[in-house]
This record gives structure tokens, C-alpha cells and sequence, in this order.
């Protein structure tokens, strides 16, 4: 699999060469397979490591077994091939579970999953509590969290009394807050109006920076890839398997409307689409 | 509520006396100003209120263990499904003579017959609440890996109110009834058996007034308990949009 023109990647078969990559991986994924009840791949040999501390964006098409990925790495999921390990321990093995209570990972979904019944506080102090956290570090916790999230000020809130953007805040404060080796992101901002979604990539880069957390967030959109990433792991159409690792070296604080993670943005449209077969001959880009 | 009950007591004081059954408005408040300085009224509220706790507590109980195991697989539900057609088909008069013939003349067959007759209604509420399960909620408690007491308490029970108090109320209107039937044919106490009474006596006046009585106790019961609990269970609802 090589691709004219290819600048500033790595391809997927070849070893990953980043020193942050190998020196002490959080996720280690190899030959990972896995196919639904239906007999539907999602999956079909990805192998990749992401590195503590990074901040990793899997991007790929609709139906290229992202979400399934978080969905493994999370244990919702066991794949029927590969190794997976996270934080040193192996999670599945040959398409067995070998963790047997593996720790839990902070999980933000596209949409928030408070429970409505419970105010802000308690829905964060519910996954402390899962994640055994000691009772007497929660309050302090909680409003650590909800502050970095620019929600201190709603802890004693119904959720029901949020808009989408803040409640979007508190899923992400209840991930961080238990500090997790892995926090997972799945399309979190897709369904806020772009505005919001803009500013909340912004603070959610600002929060990842204050706690050196690992964020693996998967996306669909490749500006907001490039934005985000250390690292942009773009996927192939389903099933999935790893098409290219490519490091975005732009120093931060990034604009979103910098030039370079335009031009970035632009080589990686045009070798991401011949390969997730959205190129047609106008030279249109039908991805986004 | 006041306009209704005011235009019967109009109506009544205009036609008892063209009529040769209804009894005279002063007698009857004579009658229950006399009933409710009686201990034994109170005994026999408090009575037929205990029968209708147990008998509920009964139904209710066995109709959550069934729906949660018809929940488990289609064969369960299919298992189950012909009891709950049987029950909810059959007459609750026939119900009740026969918990009373299978039981004797004791307490437990009020109990048995309360149970059996609203189990059927209990059990349909409880399995379309269980059927409306929201999986990305559980899904997330999964992900975050809520103990099993975190997922009844904080997920699966809130979620669940909404159909268990609907089912509740349905069967608790019910239950008194069947409990007072049940009376007439097996009890020396009780509303049902104080009917009785009235009835073989003729006397109209305690029959009306033991009406009263008990529709007070279901409204107490309405008004003073179940509306109480919605309200503290129900206020995060109070919120805009309180969608996940």
C-alpha cells in the first residue's frame, strides 16, 4: 500500500518509528478482528499503539468499525482475533478476555448519557464510586473537573436543566474525573451546532494539556482531526483496518482556520478518499 | 370537585323522599356522626386497608419477578403469557369465591384473590416499561462499570417509576375493590362485611355512609401517598428537555 505524493506519514504496514509511539504504549493493538452477530466485519486486522499521554484521533468513514474499536477497548465488545493491551495488561488475547475485571475507561458518547434522575454532582460521583475511587477525594474531585469543563457553577444542576454543549461538558468531566489510563471519545461534538463544538474542541485540548491524559477520539470529520491530534490514525472503509498514521507536528495552541492544518487537512482528503472510494473523477470531496 | 358533589347532595336532598328506598339526608349524617364515634368503624377500615396491603403487596411483588423473568427470553414470555391471559380474562368475582373455596374463609384467600387479580395488569405495565429500557443507558453503566446495586438503584429502578407507578395506580383502584367483594362472602369485618350487614338489614343509611368511608380511604390513600412519592420521585422531570 503506498500512495503518491505521501508526506509527513507512515504507512501502516511499516513499524512506527515516533519516539512517543513505542517508548511506553497505553494502547497496543495487533491483528485485531472482529465481526458482528450477523456475520458483519468491522474490523479486520488492525494493528496500532498509541502513546501515553497522547492525544490520538481515529478517523474514518461511516461504518469503518471506529466505534466498535472504543467499544472493545472499553469491554463492551470481544474480538474474535488480535492482542489488546491497555496500561500493560492484556485485555483479549485470541478472541479471549484475559482481564477479567479490567479497570474502567473514561467514555464520552456522541450523546451525553447523564442519568436525568440524578443531579450533575451525582452523576459524576456514580462513576467515582464504579471506579472505586475513595468517597473522601469525590467532592474534591467533582469540582476539580466540572471547573476545568467551565461547569463549576452547575454541579447542583438537573441535567435536564442544560443546554446540549453543557451537558456534553459534564459527560466529559465524569471520564476525566477518574482519571482513567484511557479516556475514549466517540464523535463527542457531533451533535452540537458548530459553534459550540468549535469552542469545546478548543477547551477539551486546554483540559487534555492540564492532565496529561491519553484521549483516544474517534471522528469522521478530518479538520477536526488534524485540529485535535498528536497523532490521526485514518482508517480503511469497513472493515476496518489502519490506512495510515500520520503525526500533525503543528505546535499548539492551533487555530482552527491556521493555513498549515488547512494544507494538512487538504493532502490528507486527497489520499484518504481514493481509499475510502468517495473520489470521483470532478476531484469533489464527498467525505465530509 | 366541589361542583359534582354539590350537585348530588342537591339531587339527593330534592328526591329521597319521592322515592321509597333512598334514606333522608339528616338520618344519614345522623347515622355516620354516630358510626364515627364507634372505635370498631375504625377496626373495621383499618381491616379491610391491612387485606388490601398484603393482597397488593402480593399481586404487585410476584408480578415484578415474572416480568423480570419473562424479560430474560422469549420462552419465558411465552411460558407466562397464557397465566396472564387466563388471569386477566377471568370474572375477579370468579377469582375471588375461588381463592376464598381454595383458601377457606381465612384472610390469606383475600389476599390470594387481591393477588391474583391484579397481577395480570401489573405485569403488562411492568414488561412494556421493561421493553422501553433505554440500552444506551446501560450501555454507559456498563462502560463505567456500575456495580449491579448501582444499575438497579440509579438506572433501571428511576427508569423504571414512570411504568411502575402507572401500574400501581391502575392496580390499587382495583384492589380495594376485589378486597370489599371478597369481604362480603368470607369476612366478620371490614367494609365488605359491614355491606353486608347494611344490606341485610335494609338499612340504606350505613350502606351510603360506608361507601363514603371507603371512598375517603382510597382518596386518602390517592392524594396523601402515591401523589406524595410521584412528586419527590418525578422532580427532576420539572426541567426542560430532560432528555439523556
Amino acid at each position: 500500500m503506498t500512495w503518491p505524493g505521501a508526506q509527513g506519514s507512515e504507512q501502516a504496514s511499516g513499524s512506527v518509528t515516533d519516539a512517543a509511539a513505542t517508548s511506553s504504549p497505553v494502547v497496543h493493538i495487533e491483528d485485531l478482528a472482529f465481526a458482528y452477530g450477523d456475520g458483519h466485519m468491522a474490523l479486520d486486522g488492525l494493528t496500532l499503539s498509541i502513546a501515553r499521554g497522547e492525544f490520538a484521533c481515529v478517523l474514518g468513514p461511516s461504518g469503518c468499525g471506529k466505534s466498535t474499536l472504543l467499544g472493545i477497548l472499553s469491554g463492551l465488545f470481544t474480538p474474535q482475533r488480535g492482542r489488546v493491551m491497555v496500561d500493560g495488561a492484556l485485555l483479549y488475547e485470541d478472541g479471549r478476555r484475559v482481564a477479567r475485571e479490567a479497570s474502567a475507561m473514561g467514555y464520552v458518547f456522541q450523546d451525553p448519557r447523564l442519568l436525568p434522575w440524578r443531579k450533575v454532582r451525582q452523576n459524576v460521583e456514580l462513576a467515582l464510586r464504579a471506579a472505586k475511587v475513595p468517597q473522601r477525594e469525590w467532592q474534591q474531585r467533582v469540582d476539580t473537573y466540572l471547573e476545568m469543563c467551565g461547569i463549576g457553577g452547575f454541579a447542583d444542576s438537573w441535567p435536564g436543566n442544560l443546554s446540549g454543549g453543557q451537558r456534553q461538558r459534564v459527560a466529559i468531566s465524569r471520564a476525566l474525573a477518574i482519571e482513567p489510563a484511557l479516556v475514549l471519545m466517540d464523535e463527542p461534538f457531533s451533535t452540537l451546532d458548530e459553534v459550540t463544538a468549535r469552542f469545546l474542541r478548543r477547551e477539551l485540548l486546554d483540559v487534555w494539556q492540564r492532565t496529561e491524559q491519553t484521549i483516544v477520539f474517534v471522528t469522521h470529520s478530518i479538520r477536526e482531526a488534524v485540529f485535535l491530534a498528536d497523532n490521526v490514525y485514518a482508517m480503511t472503509a469497513g472493515p476496518g483496518t489502519l490506512l495510515d498514521r500520520w503525526p500533525i507536528r503543528v505546535p499548539r495552541p492551533r487555530a482552527y482556520e491556521d493555513p498549515q492544518l488547512t494544507e494538512i487537512e487538504a493532502t490528507m482528503v486527497e489520499r484518504v478518499l481514493r481509499h475510502w472510494g468517495f473520489y470521483d473523477n470532478s476531484g469533489q470531496e464527498q467525505a465530509q | 370537585m366541589g361542583i359534582p358533589i354539590a350537585a348530588a347532595l342537591v339531587a339527593w336532598s330534592l328526591l329521597w323522599d319521592r322515592t321509597d328506598f333512598l334514606p333522608s339526608p339528616a338520618s344519614t349524617v345522623v347515622t355516620s356522626i354516630a358510626l364515627l364515634q364507634e372505635p370498631e368503624t375504625y377496626t373495621n377500615l383499618l381491616d379491610t386497608a391491612r387485606r388490601l396491603v398484603f393482597g397488593l403487596g402480593l399481586g404487585f411483588g410476584t408480578a415484578v419477578l415474572v416480568s423480570l423473568v419473562m424479560r430474560q427470553s422469549p420462552w419465558w414470555r411465552r411460558f407466562f403469557a397464557p397465566y396472564v391471559f387466563a388471569t386477566i380474562s377471568t370474572p375477579s368475582l370468579a377469582i375471588a369465591l375461588f381463592a376464598l373455596i381454595v383458601f377457606g374463609l381465612s384472610e390469606i384467600g383475600i389476599y390470594v384473590a387481591v393477588g391474583i387479580t391484579i397481577f395480570p395488569f401489573a405485569v403488562i405495565s411492568l414488561i412494556e416499561g421493561l421493553d422501553n429500557l433505554d440500552a444506551r443507558l446501560a450501555e454507559m453503566a456498563s462502560v463505567y462499570r456500575f456495580t449491579w446495586f448501582q444499575r438497579v438503584r440509579n438506572v433501571a429502578i428511576p427508569e423504571m417509576s414512570p411504568h411502575l407507578f402507572a401500574a400501581f395506580r391502575n392496580v390499587h383502584a382495583l384492589a380495594w375493590k376485589i378486597v370489599v367483594i371478597a369481604e362480603v362472602f368470607s369476612q366478620q369485618t371490614g367494609v365488605g362485611y359491614q355491606y353486608k350487614l347494611a344490606y341485610s338489614f335494609f338499612e340504606l343509611e350505613r350502606l351510603v355512609v360506608w361507601a363514603a368511608l371507603f371512598i375517603m380511604m382510597v382518596v386518602i390513600v390517592e392524594y396523601g401517598i402515591l401523589r406524595p412519592m410521584e412528586r419527590v420521585t418525578f422532580r427532576w422531570r420539572r426541567t426542560e428537555g430532560a432528555a439523556t
